[in-house]
């Protein structure tokens, strides 16, 4: 290895390679893209819950000066476009296959949430475009809304798929010679993903093919998706995704929108653009969480778990999608159970169909809502019992001899020394010296508070395999291209430091590619996956490219493949001065480069996991909660970038936290209309929640056992710790006034008005 | 937005005349609330009578025992500007906690008390320091000003030209911020000077508002602990899903208290 080019190579902290772009302004996001021609798309959408369309009437709209078209749901089905539909596995209660009414791409018949898209309206400019779809008159017959869970499990019609896990009778017994039986009824609050670049979409035909530019996650499955939505020929479409401001889960699928604008281009023979505006995100894109569950613990007398019992209800909101359906009844459960050595469970999941926006991946994706369920249990338990609550979980964890450690739901993690984790975090957040703090807090008229969470979570979205290429050019450069996808988590920088590992050149040699669905297929980022899937493709595909440049350089040098040593891009004949640069010998090739496609299959989703631990501090007299503390420990594997593991993880805890004190997508009970639809309403979590307190660690001693690289994916880890630990602070400050009963019904988002009631009542 | 003309006047009888030929037109000063409603096609003005280039409208002056700040005047000059810091510092602490430094180089305070934003910070300066408002054709004492939610004593022709404020001897503010917005959900102004002692509230309700319990109770006896035990009736409060009418009942009177502990 040349020390030189190792600085860039992996573990160490490289600044990211994109950013310079990014911050000088020249990042080439889809809405920076202006081809000649360009006409605007504007999606009339609809302003009741729950509604039948009597009538569409778009004449008037047709008629107005600039419009190239006008679309409704109608001409898409005349069209043969398909709806969106959940296809999955799942069973209604009585057994029955899962069946929901499914969402046209634009509404025919009914509307069945506010924002729902109702007609689109193309125009020469998006000013014309919005003037007829004012235009457009539609007759709506009213119909009553539900958007709250305990009326939509009343209705047979509403339930659209359950899934139950585990042994309803052993756990029954359990409970039954339990010591201790604890129970929380706690809400995991719908919230609105809002990454900072909405939803963006070009579409231009070009020949006979349609090139669609979007802010997506998924470039392969968009261009699926859209062949297989709009009936198109395979290899019609071409996706490319420029940068991506921000995904969180919320551009993993496609949307009904971005079918309608491909739509657009192709009837008018014009490159379409649609640009969602804040608003029409709040309404129409995914929505993260909303679960509802009753969850009881039960326990010996020296606090092990006996088992665990969770009844879940999760409003996947009109149209239910097959990841929001799949992240709330398979994918959650998988962690209910977390590090802690419980084999006794009775599970059930309900999905509720409601009139609100559908939901789907964000940011973890069922983990958060599953781990916040045991570890607000784990508190509950630690405080009835007298127990300090890191003692308690300590007795539960799973040991690292038990590894490979097969759990419940029949999941398996292959690595995971959760004690240390937990040795580390306590040691980091002065555990022993929280009584002083409190003290010292108590004298400032505050009230503080500690929360602790334990956890891992699964990552991957089990698919394992990835498929890259690498190209060593006779110019001077490697050329990396992968079918995952860079949304300002800096996976680029990453995988470049792979490749620097193995070709030992600067990293300026090195060039990462996304985004060009020609270029390869594959499932895209998210759940995590990127790194120890796309990562170890890199790795692998880099080591074959150095074997082949080898292979070469021996022909060229006339000597042995074993007679040749590598080192800083140079092979050389060893115990000589005979040598030849790895470029040298990609330009003698008749293509001039060395060309890799190479497909790496990983062993195993990832399991990451750690110790956070939050301190709060309440304003008594007007409830709000300040972050005075927050320390993690995390086990991530082997680290690439511990720059950018450390973003992310605390990048991931500051959303975390926003879920716990801040964020909620309310609709109005009666009316459905939401009340929360922009940032006016919709609270985040700002900069200046962070503060010095706030440190973010990394245990690398524990590498992965089924990746090449020994990495466990990190983007989500941060924001599963971050809001059990924030609440589980603020129970304990609750419980320090004598109001340790609330600990059971806490619920997010813990908003100054709620607290300050907590605290009166 | 919908098509509209634009005028740029640089006088206001000028613009008065622009307003008065049309009753469909609008003023804009920072145009921090009009942009976005016109943005989002809430407001349909057939013309903007932009009053950015009026001089009268401008600048910030000590005259006697008041300071006249002019209408055009951003959020970001009245915080920065050492005539208002010595003079009262008060309101350079207010126009320092308005919104973000994007708002506070834009936003004005003419347009902010034109508006009169039930959560905009301003009104409840001039409600509490007893302010006269100067407009194109009057001027009027600001307990004659503030009529309700987002409506004032100005008529459609006539435009705020300038405030002036007594200054006072001892003047506090403290607010608590709406979680999402950061505008205010509850507020208060304190004051005692030349317009007698003042306690102005801003926020909790559809207008600001003189709390007059909390007034005697300072002109009693000017100290913290005199307003902690005044409740506010919640009634006719604000509710909404960032807090209930009891929530910003509470709320006056903590910020009351804290209000005259900035007072110092």
């Amino acid at each position: 290895m040349n020390m030189e080019f190792g600085r860039f190579g992996s573990g160490k902290a490289v600044k990211r390679m994109e950013d310079a772009a990014l911050l000088a302004g020249e990042g080439q996001f889809t809405g920076d893209f202006a081809p000649e021609g360009q006409a605007h798309l504007y999606f009339l959408r609809s302003p009741h819950a729950h509604a039948r369309i009597l009538s569409i009437d778009t004449a008037a709209a047709r008629a107005l000066p600039g419009v190239l078209a006008v679309i409704t749901g109608a001409d898409l089905v005349a069209a043969g476009a398909k709806p969106m539909t959940a296809a999955l596995p799942f069973k209604r209660p009585d057994g029955a296959p899962l069946q929901a009414e499914p969402q046209t791409l634009l509404a025919t018949g009914a509307v069945r949430f506010v924002g729902e898209p109702v007609a689109a309206v193309v125009a020469e400019t998006l000013a014309a475009a919005r003037d007829a779809a004012e235009a457009i008159e539609v007759d709506y017959d009213e119909q009553p809304a539900v958007t709250v869970m305990a009326s939509a499990v009343q209705d047979p019609a509403r339930v659209v798929a359950q899934t139950r896990y585990g042994d309803a009778a052993a756990a029954d017994a359990a409970f039954a010679a339990a010591a201790h039986v604890v129970r929380v009824q706690i809400a995991n609050q719908r919230l609105a993903p809002a990454p900072m670049e909405p939803r963006v979409v070009l579409a231009a035909p070009e020949g006979e093919r349609l090139i669609v530019r979007l802010s997506s996650q998924m470039p392969s499955t968009a261009r699926d998706q859209l062949v297989d939505l709009l009936n198109l020929a395979p290899g019609s479409v071409r996706v490319l995704i420029g940068d991506v401001g921000g995904g969180f889960g919320m551009k993993t699928n496609l949307y009904p929108e971005d079918a309608v604008v491909a739509f657009a281009a192709r009837a008018t023979a014009r490159p379409v653009k649609w640009a969602a505006t804040r608003i029409e995100d709040f309404l129409s894109a995914v929505h993260g969480r909303d679960v509802e569950s009753e969850a009881e613990m039960a326990l010996d007398a020296e606090g092990r778990v006996l088992a665990l019992r969770v009844k879940g209800l999760a409003n996947v909101g009109a149209y239910p999608r097959n990841s929001g359906i799949a992240i709330q009844l398979l994918i959650g459960p998988w962690v209910s159970t977390s590090i802690y050595d419980i084999q006794t469970i009775d599970f059930s999941f309900t999905a509720l169909m409601t009139n609100t926006a559908p939901t789907g991946a964000y940011r973890g994706a069922g983990r958060p809502e599953a781990i916040y369920i045991i570890e607000r249990l784990m508190d509950v338990a630690a405080r009835r019992m007298g127990l300090d609550p890191a003692e308690l979980r300590r007795r539960n964890m799973i040991a690292p001899g038990q590894m490979p450690y097969k759990n419940a739901m029949g999941q398996v993690y292959d690595s995971g020394a959760f004690e240390q984790m937990l040795d580390q975090g306590l040691k980091l957040a002065d555990w022993g010296g929280y009584e002083a703090r409190a003290a010292a807090a108590a004298a400032r008229g505050k009230l503080r508070g500690r929360g602790i969470a334990t956890f891992l979570e699964w990552t991957g979205g089990n698919a394992l395999e990835e498929r890259v290429t690498v190209a060593v050019k006779g110019d001077g450069g490697i050329e990396v291209y992968a079918t995952t996808q860079q949304m300002g988590q800096g996976i680029g920088t990453s995988y470049a430091q792979l490749a620097v590992d193995i070709f030992d050149v600067p990293i300026e040699k090195i060039t990462v590619i996304f985004g060009d669905s020609d270029r390869g297929t594959g499932f895209g980022s998210a759940g995590s996956r990127s790194l120890f899937t796309a990562g170890s493709a890199v790795s692998v595909a880099s080591g074959k490219a150095v074997d082949q440049g080898r292979e070469l350089a021996a022909e060229a040098l006339e000597v042995a493949v074993a007679d040749l040593e590598y080192q800083g891009g140079t092979f050389r004949v060893a115990g000589t001065d005979r040598e030849i640069g790895i470029f040298e010998v990609a330009a003698k090739q008749p293509e001039g480069r060395i060309f890799i496609d190479s497909t790496t299959k990983v062993n195993g989703p990832t399991w990451p996991n750690g110790c956070h631990i939050c301190e709060v501090e309440i304003d008594r007299e007007t409830g709000e909660i300040e972050v005075a503390s927050y320390v993690s420990v995390n086990d991530a594997g082997r680290v690439v970038n511990p720059m950018i593991v450390e973003g992310q993880i605390a990048g991931g805890a500051l959303q975390g936290l926003g879920q716990a004190i801040y964020e909620q997508m309310v609709y109005d009970p009666e009316t459905g209309q939401p009340l929360s639809a922009s940032f006016q309403d919709y609270a985040m979590p700002r900069a200046d929640v962070l503060l010095p307190g706030y440190v973010t660690a990394l245990d690398q001693s524990v590498p992965c056992r089924t990746n090449p690289l020994g990495v466990k994916g990190v983007g989500e880890l941060g924001t599963i710790g971050a809001t059990p630990a924030l609440v589980n602070a603020v129970a304990d400050a609750l419980a320090r006034q004598g109001k340790a009963g609330l600990a059971d019904t806490l619920q997010m988002p813990l908003t100054p008005a709620r607290m300050w009631a907590l605290l009166e009542g | 937005m919908y098509d509209f003309d634009y005028h740029k006047p640089t006088t206001v009888a000028d613009a008065v005349a622009l307003l008065a030929a049309d009753p469909d037109a609008k003023a804009v000063s920072g145009g921090h609330t009009l942009i976005p409603a016109l943005k989002h096609r809430l407001n349909k003005p057939t013309s903007l009578v932009d009053l950015s280039g009026i001089a009268e409208m401008r600048g910030i002056r000590r005259e006697g025992n008041a300071l006249i700040i002019g209408a055009f005047t951003r959020h970001a000059e009245v915080a920065s500007s050492e005539v208002v810091q010595a003079a009262i510092p008060v309101l350079s602490f207010m126009a320092a906690h308005i919104g973000d430094n994007q708002v506070r180089n834009r936003g004005t305070i003419g347009g902010s008390v034109s508006n009169n934003d039930p959560a905009a910070d301003y009104p409840a300066a001039v409600l509490g320091l007893g302010a006269i408002v100067h407009t194109s054709s009057r001027k009027i004492p600001a307990d004659e000003f503030f009529l309700g939610m987002f409506t004032t004593a100005l008529e459609p022709d006539e435009l705020l030209v300038a405030i002036e404020f007594p200054i006072p001897e001892k003047a506090g503010y403290a607010k608590m911020k709406n979680p999402a917005s950061r505008y205010v959900m509850a507020g208060a102004l304190v004051s005692k000077g030349p317009a007698g002692v003042r306690v102005a509230i801003n926020g909790a309700a559809s207008c600001v508002f003189r709390q007059a319990e909390m007034e005697a109770a300072l002109a009693a006896n000017w100290s913290p602990e005199a307003v902690a035990g005044i409740q506010q009736p919640a009634d006719d409060l604000n509710s909404d899903i960032h807090g209930s009418a009891e929530y910003r009942a509470h709320l006056v009177t903590v910020m009351a208290k804290r209000a005259v502990v900035n007072a110092g």
